[in-house]
């Protein structure tokens, strides 16, 4: 397992960060609240938008 | 504790979901792994990923509405950039026992070595496609048909330098010579070994693009080359050559040797 897992690991990392950016990007685009970065900022008020 | 199994179990189809994905873009990662143009195509990709990834974290509205705008064309631009790379994702497909047909029969094996052998022996330089699952009729249309049963001597006849069909490739069809004097496309890999000549080249660009298996004598050395996927064994013994010729259309194998 581990060594599986340290072969190539820089393509699975990646792949790992792309399917995590493509996954992130299909949940906002269906469904806005729940995951949004957007929504998460405004609930804690981190940016204030006037 | 509790915490963080309510969070686990929250987020667990989630986790499950990103893991999916994941596995999917490995997966195409490796498969487009040593094709031509794969680095120009996976940096578009990523960028455009990328891209929109900022657009939507930092609420970028005009970038965002200029990268759905563009990602069209960008996809219909890569669409044709990569067709020939399509085209063999498509002929692997189609070659996948799940979905071949009857297929082609390489009825003349031994003669197939025979002649290679021969042609090796005189130095004469030739390149052989034996046609596999994915059609090379658009490849034989640049040439001449020939359609004759596979001999020794049409093959050393066609090869003999100076005669008008010599320079070109031969696609093999079943147990025929289905056309002669045929222009494959060459790989214009630069980072390609110099000493590659260009019936090698022609060999790993057919190979790129169709699931053929190519053979091919050099001119210069007499050397025996066998091609597919885009991947050269340089220099197989006559031994070799019908272990992996065996390997490839009898039992056929995936690549399990990379060139050496």
């Amino acid at each position: 397992m581990k060594q599986w897992m340290l072969h190539n690991w820089r393509a699975k990392i990646g792949s790992l960060l792309i399917g995590f950016a493509i996954w992130y990007l299909i949940k906002v685009s269906i469904d806005p609240q729940g995951v949004s970065w957007r929504a998460l900022r405004e609930e804690t008020g981190v940016i204030q938008r006037p | 504790m509790n915490a963080v199994l309510e969070f686990f179990l929250r987020h667990f189809t989630d986790g499950l979901e990103i893991l999916i994905l994941s596995a999917v873009v490995y997966g195409a990662f490796l498969y487009l792994k040593g094709m031509r143009g794969t680095r120009i195509f996976m940096g578009v990709v990523v960028t455009l990923i990328g891209l929109q990834l900022i657009s939507q974290i930092f609420d970028l509205r005009v970038l965002s509405w200029l990268l759905s705008s563009v990602s069209v064309f960008v996809a219909m631009a890569l669409v044709v950039i990569f067709q020939p790379e399509l085209r063999r994702v498509v002929a692997d497909i189609a070659s996948n026992p799940l979905f071949a047909g009857p297929g082609s029969k390489n009825a003349n094996f031994d003669e197939i070595i025979e002649t290679t052998v021969e042609l090796s022996n005189r130095q004469m330089g030739a390149i052989i496609a034996i046609e596999r699952e994915a059609s090379l009729r658009v490849f034989s249309e640049s040439g001449v048909r020939i359609d004759a049963l596979f001999t020794k001597e049409l093959m050393l006849t066609i090869f003999f330098p100076r005669t008008p069909l010599h320079d070109g490739g031969v696609i093999v069809h079943d147990d025929r010579v289905f056309a002669a004097s045929c222009i494959f496309p060459v790989d214009k890999e630069e980072s390609m070994d110099r000493a590659i000549g260009l019936r090698h080249r022609a060999a790993i660009g057919l190979t790129q693009e169709t699931d053929a298996v190519v053979i091919v004598v050099s001119e210069e050395t007499g050397s025996i080359s066998l091609c597919r996927h885009g991947k050269l064994e340089r220099g197989l013994k006559p031994a070799e050559l019908r272990r992996r010729l065996t390997e490839m259309l009898l039992k056929d194998s995936d690549e399990t040797v990379d060139a050496p």
